[in-house]
């Protein structure tokens, strides 16, 4: 419910459906019966948020506990917080309009770098102490999940508990927990001494990290019991795995607002920049009959008009074919749109073109991520231009008239000749189009190519090297567009300030802790965004507490160099990332997973058992 | 094809779903309700839904409607049957009638305006004020508005667009029932009226809630 004082206010905001609440299968629950009153917050607005399918999955998860009511939090957009705080307005949560200061638990999840500064402005919002140390009793705990936590160390001075890996089973663990030290009134650093025993779980303050003469970091201690190593939670069968029945409708217009569902975790491909495709390993697939049934589900207590499979790389799941048919079965009725992001230009089918463009054509979308082969075979990106032409033809025979690509510059080894083969094999993608006799008559082409600045990141084979400074990029950026001749071809890029900025962020260690909370006092939130983005504010930040970014974004670091997320482990040894990172600078690549087990060492964490495992076995036994 | 009109309440936080959000809230709450929409037969099938008066955002109403086309076979009763338990909350489905009325008959609207205000005596004050700037016609309502392709801000003189009112305290609140123009054209926002009474009394009440009591067509025939 809302306040009288938020009600007030409200029709002077933009977009008042962002801090109503009240939308269709949200949770109301009854606060004096639950024992853990608990705050999902997302550090964006609520229109990027609600997209979140982590959210949607521990948001039912957490509620289908009777014991538990979870609410969800966004961040405010700058007008509403200047009304907020000058009304004394603390930062509530939309189901019961309650001030999240006085839950239990105060979950964030860490989707990208560049929210750090949103979760402080939350938390103080919220009138809670930025600083762990500062928050001395129990409640309210603040605990962060998603992919960023792999090296959350940045944030190791504000969040009480960080959970590594999937959330659905290690959640529920760290609930009980949480309720039976409550209920017995323990103090919160013992609650966080019994967290540090559970695998799953990483409890910052339960390490001590000493740095060299030379600023790269010495040791990281644990302290007391605290284990050596932080393992990732891993669920291990998906298909059986808790999925949400119901999704949150929101009134207004949000980001990808369709049902979502899940089709595998993990991905075989191993690209040497993509931190995910080594974050989520292994590999492990849904039915085709589950998804089936889960789509259904959400579509009937919905209402959706478009069902949307998610995944790493959705042409590589085996059971697509039999998914389509059952889907397609019931949704083209319902005059429902079924899409399928992340496809691979290598095995994307014609077949596949027709079931999709029976019900309504969205956008194509290929990612060749660099002009040249060399370049392609260095990152890993198993794709030839062969490949990416061949499905452009397809696309275009099939009546698309406009196609999305993909690229990145400042990749390692890159020269002069890769960025202008971007322009080329753009400038062939059009040509295709021509080429094709039965295209639209008097409709031209558009092809629209995203230009992203690489960012290493931990957990990739990639994360020693140096990033490109702002203004190497800056000048690839200006020499790619030299090469594209044509308006045909219209380039997308990122701001190269804030690819340094999540550079830092990404690989940073704890003493990025007091930049980020600098930063914020002087007024930074929501840096993703390109109008309220301050890179001076973030340079002074630097200054002022004495740290050089350029440490942390640009120089390259030595294979023994202890890294600050060394005391992480997401499965893989830093042995196979030394080993693909070799193999990169010889431009040699790795086949993926399916074809061949590169022994990786993630089969471990689900007792050794890897669905590519198996079926790269049968493969090999059919050859043979 | 049959047309039916489909009656719902719109209270609570409901009232801050704008126009083109209850579109597309209603689209899906039909579908899960189950009910075969009939859809256009264009390039790009989409399904008929059209309200006779949309309601401005933050106003509360018990009596709001939206016109859709169903594939014949279901009864109204059936219809209005499948909405229970699947409407957002705020917005349920009392009735489902065929359209008598015609969208274009509309001509007023009814509302109840709810002011609060410091004490009884500023209360009073402000309904003393309003009453005899209604009965001397000297309220001037101010829309936005677009001349080309300029932003504008258009005065509209009240006078023929405010039908019966009237102006009880009591004590600290004003309740104010007024019916004004509605409809396709001269269609006056409450919120217009209210804001015109606080700059010719030159007072702000703390608060204000606006509910709508319901349409009208000529004179005080109910829009059905």
């Amino acid at each position: 419910m809302l306040s009288p004082k938020v009600e007030n206010l409200i029709l002077s905001v933009q977009k008042p459906g962002r801090y109503t609440g009240g939308e269709l299968n949200s949770v109301i629950k009854d606060k004096d019966k639950v024992d853990i009153r608990y705050a999902f917050c997302f550090p964006d607005t609520y229109e990027i948020g609600m997209a979140h399918l982590g959210m949607k999955i521990l948001y039912s998860l957490i509620n289908a506990r009777e014991d538990a009511w979870c609410e969800r939090v966004f961040a405010p957009w700058v007008d509403m917080e200047e009304k907020m705080r000058e009304n004394g307005i603390p930062l509530y949560a939309l189901e019961s309009g309650d001030p999240i200061g006085d839950f239990d638990v105060i979950g964030f999840t860490l989707q990208y770098e560049l929210g750090y500064t949103n979760v402080l402005n939350m938390l103080s919002l919220a009138g809670i102490p930025v600083r762990s140390e500062d928050r001395t009793s129990l409640t309210p705990l603040v605990v962060a999940g998603g992919s960023c936590v792999c090296n959350g160390e940045p944030m190791a001075d504000f969040i009480d508990v960080m959970l590594p890996g999937e959330g659905e089973e290690i959640t529920n663990v760290f609930l009980d927990l949480f309720k039976q030290y409550k209920n017995e009134g323990k103090s919160k650093r013992e609650f966080l001494e019994a967290c540090s025993q559970i695998e799953g779980l990483y409890v910052p303050s339960m390490y001590d990290i000493t740095y060299k003469d030379d600023g790269t970091v010495e040791k990281i201690e644990p302290l007391g019991s605290a284990p050596e190593k932080v393992k990732k939670s891993v669920v291990r069968d998906i298909d059986k795995m808790f999925y949400p029945e119901k999704f949150v409708v929101p009134f207004i217009d949000v980001v990808h607002d369709r049902t979502t569902a899940e089709i595998f975790r993990g991905c075989i491909r191993g690209c040497r920049f993509c931190q995910a495709g080594f974050l989520y390993r292994p590999i492990r697939e849904k039915s085709a009959t589950t998804v089936d049934e889960q789509c259904r589900k959400i579509y009937e207590s919905s209402g959706y008009e478009e069902i949307s499979l998610c995944s790493l790389s959705t042409s590589d799941y085996t059971k697509l074919d039999e998914l389509l048919d059952k889907l397609l079965d019931w949704t083209i009725d319902e005059k429902i749109n079924i899409s399928l992001p992340s496809l691979r230009a290598d095995n994307f089918s014609k077949e596949l073109v027709e079931k999709l463009g029976r019900v309504r054509k969205s956008g194509l979308t290929f990612a060749a991520e660099a002009g040249t082969q060399r370049l392609r075979d260095v990152i890993n990106k198993n794709v030839t231009e062969q490949e990416v032409l061949e499905s452009a033809r397809k696309a275009f025979k099939s009546g698309w008239t406009s196609v999305k690509l993909y690229f990145m510059i400042g990749l390692p080894t890159e020269t002069d000749e890769d960025i202008a083969a971007i322009a080329e094999l753009s400038q062939k993608v059009v040509d295709e189009y021509y080429k094709n006799e039965d295209r639209p008559k008097g409709r031209g082409v558009s092809v629209n190519i995203s230009v992203a600045s690489f960012v290493p990141k931990p957990f990739t084979p990639f994360q020693w090297e140096r990033q490109d400074t702002m203004q190497e990029l800056k000048r690839k950026q200006e020499y790619l567009e030299s090469c594209i001749k044509t308006k045909k071809i219209a380039v997308g890029w990122n701001d190269t300030r804030i690819s340094f900025l999540e550079g830092v962020l990404a690989r940073g260690d704890r003493r990025l802790g007091k930049v980020i909370e600098t930063a914020w006092k002087k007024g930074c939130t929501f840096d993703s965004w390109d109008d309220r983005f301050d890179f001076d504010k973030w340079l002074e930040a630097f200054e002022e507490c004495g740290v050089d970014p350029a440490f942390y974004a640009n120089r390259k670091r030595e294979f023994n160099e202890v890294l600050p997320w060394d005391h992480m482990d997401y499965g893989i040894p830093k042995s196979f990332f030394r080993r693909e990172n070799e193999k990169a600078f010889r431009n040699e690549t790795t086949a993926h997973c399916r074809e061949k087990c590169n022994a990786c060492g993630a089969n471990k964490l689900c007792g050794g058992e890897c669905d590519a495992m198996r079926q790269s076995l049968v493969s090999q036994k059919r050859q043979s | 094809m049959q047309c039916v009109r489909v009656w719902f309440h719109k209270n609570g936080r409901a009232k801050y779903i704008s126009h083109l959000d209850l579109m597309r809230s209603m689209t899906r709450a039909v579908k899960r309700a189950g009910i075969p929409l009939w859809y256009t037969e264009g390039f790009n099938p989409h399904p008929y839904m059209t309200f006779p008066l949309p309601l401005s955002l933050g106003v509360e109403s018990d009596r709001e409607c939206m016109d859709i086309k169903v594939e014949d076979g279901m009864s109204l009763e059936e219809i209005k049957k499948s909405f229970e338990g699947k409407m957002p909350e705020g917005l349920d489905v009392f009735d489902v009638t065929q359209p008598f009325c015609d969208a274009k008959e509309i001509r007023s609207a009814a509302y109840r305006i709810t002011m609060k205000f410091p004490d009884k005596k500023t209360a009073e004050e402000y309904a003393e004020m309003s009453k005899n700037a209604i009965a001397g016609k000297c309220l001037v309502g101010r829309k936005k508005g677009k001349q080309g392709r300029r932003k504008v801000i258009k005065e509209i003189p009240l006078e023929d667009h405010i039908f019966e009112s009237d102006f009880k305290v009591d004590g600290d609140t004003l309740v104010c029932e007024v019916r004004l123009s509605a409809g396709n054209e001269n269609n006056i926002n409450p919120s217009v009226f209210a804001t015109a009474l606080n700059e010719h009394n030159g007072l702000l009440p703390e608060y204000v809630l606006f509910y709508k009591i319901g349409l009208y067509t000529q004179g005080t025939e109910i829009f059905c």
